[in-house]
């Protein structure tokens, strides 16, 4: 199944010939928002277009507006039906379709003791179309290594500049012994966004030396693949609770490397953070890599413990 | 001796009639029993992985064999198509195809009973439908074992004792 067709199934009968009807580039396309009584909205290299009828790109007023019943019926095919099968994904307020593309919810909360149990209805989608850009990892991977030993590393961006991307090369350049030597990496892939898991079997290439426990809590699954796989290197997406920065710190303290993801736009940022505040004095990590966008393009910039620039260049998308 | 093989043609016929009534039964009853271990397997698929339905039948379809694993494994094809429709009316549309070529009667609103509670609400609530379902289709499986036990014994003597009369009345 194409990635246009894994996208596009998973939307209510009348916005799919909408978007059929469209001339977007479905290689550019990066979001699909559905907003109940709403126009209709693609995100299509970093422009929000709203979408008529006719599939053409207009203005609010003209578009398309996304009814209740459209989303319910998108959202009834993203959970097969099934949305018991997807309770603590709804919970969480994402769910992971086939391609690893992840769809975001939102809508009236049951709240219960405090806590969320479910969203209904849902009245808010918004499907981000998972990318894979193989070799954008490549200049980055030869930095992570200091004196033979691969450092613990920490990937920083805003949301949607592209982290999860980025991990996803660097873990399968490492379990391929790109650009220094081959690992065993063992992946806790709790969003079904890395490796883009169908029944277990990854859709997405992670390397050959690669373990991928899918859908796993990652606090539980870094602790589970250190008991069970003999990683060398444990790379997760997300990272940012207590829980996880404890089984993070298990991990560093057993001889495994590290690779992560967090939400932050600089290392000032990060410092604000509880754990990770005390992580940066530590020099816990030994590299950190910043996504940052110029315009329309995306740069990483490595730094070392102390914080200091390694290397920025311009992502390449070979 | 034409006469003879006539009489005896009417007999035979006449029992035959009455054995095949009686055979509907313990087929409907055999049916029941493949429904039931389908549901059964479609339940342990739920609670032991969580699978969505249209895994879930798929799986259970692919175990069982008989017209109604046929039956699932043709819905699990429908849901993934996405095709519109919400699951009822899929399930619904099925069934009427199932259901015309099977040999069920009375357990056919069970079966459009449990089609409305399937994909509702939580796992909790899914797995006490399919329990609840079974609990029931068993009590109907019972009921029909007795009916076979009457009833089946019924028809086949009714068939050769029609079969006699018949001949009776003609000679």
């Amino acid at each position: 199944m194409g990635r246009e067709e894994e996208v596009t199934r998973i939307l209510a009968v009348n916005l799919r010939r909408i978007l059929e009807k469209t001339t977007i580039d479905f290689g550019q396309l990066e979001e699909i928002r559905l907003r109940v009584d709403q126009p209709f909205m693609v995100v299509c290299g970093g422009r929000k277009n709203f979408v008529s009828e006719e599939g053409m790109f207009c203005s609010g007023e003209e578009a398309h507006r996304v009814a209740l019943p459209e989303i319910a019926e998108t959202v009834d095919y993203i959970s097969s039906y099934s949305r018991y099968a997807f309770e603590e994904k709804i919970r969480q307020g994402f769910l992971t379709i086939q391609g690893g593309h992840r769809v975001g919810l939102c809508g009236r909360t049951v709240a219960e003791d405090g806590r969320v149990r479910t969203i209904s209805p849902i009245t808010f989608l918004n499907i981000r179309i998972a990318r894979q850009i193989p070799g954008c990892g490549r200049r980055v991977i030869p930095l992570l290594w200091e004196r033979g030993q691969l450092c613990d590393t920490l990937i920083l961006s805003p949301p949607g500049l592209g982290k999860t991307t980025l991990l996803r090369d660097i873990i399968r350049l490492l379990s391929d012994g790109t650009g220094g030597q081959a690992c065993m990496v063992g992946v806790v892939d709790e969003r079904s966004e890395l490796a883009a898991c169908c029944q277990g079997i990854p859709q997405n290439d992670l390397g050959s030396r690669t373990d991928v426990l899918d859908g796993c809590p990652k606090a539980e699954g870094m602790m589970m693949l250190v008991r069970t796989m003999a990683p060398q290197v444990i790379a997760v997406d997300e990272v940012g609770s207590e829980e996880d920065c404890r089984a993070m710190e298990y991990v560093m303290n057993c001889g495994c490397r590290i690779l992560a993801t967090a939400h932050a736009s600089s290392l000032e940022e990060l410092g604000l953070r509880p754990v990770f505040g005390r992580w940066l004095s530590e020099r816990r990590f030994g590299r950190y890599v910043l996504i940052e966008k110029e315009r329309e393009d995306v740069f990483y910039r490595v730094c070392g413990k102390d914080g200091l620039t390694l290397w920025r260049g311009r992502r390449s998308e070979k | 001796m034409m006469r003879a093989a006539g009489m005896v043609m009417i007999v035979a016929a006449c029992s035959g009639l009455g054995f095949r009534q009686a055979l509907l039964y313990s087929r409907r009853i055999k049916e029941c029993e493949q429904i039931a271990r389908s549901v059964q397997l479609l339940l342990g698929e739920i609670r032991f992985r969580h699978l969505p339905l249209e895994e879930a039948m798929r799986r259970a379809g692919m175990v069982e064999s008989g017209p109604f694993a046929v039956f699932l494994g043709r819905l699990a094809g429908r849901l993934s198509g996405c095709d519109g429709g919400s699951f009822y009316a899929l399930w619904q549309e099925e069934l009427e195809v199932y259901l015309g070529q099977s040999l069920l009667g009375e357990e056919a609103e069970l079966l459009r009973y449990l089609g409305q509670q399937l994909g509702q609400f939580d796992l909790e609530a899914q797995l006490g439908n399919l329990s609840r379902f079974l609990d029931q289709w068993r009590m109907q499986t019972e009921e029909l074992k007795k009916q076979e036990e009457r009833k089946g014994r019924l028809y086949r003597y009714l068939g050769v004792f029609a079969g006699f009369f018949l001949v009776i009345l003609l000679m």
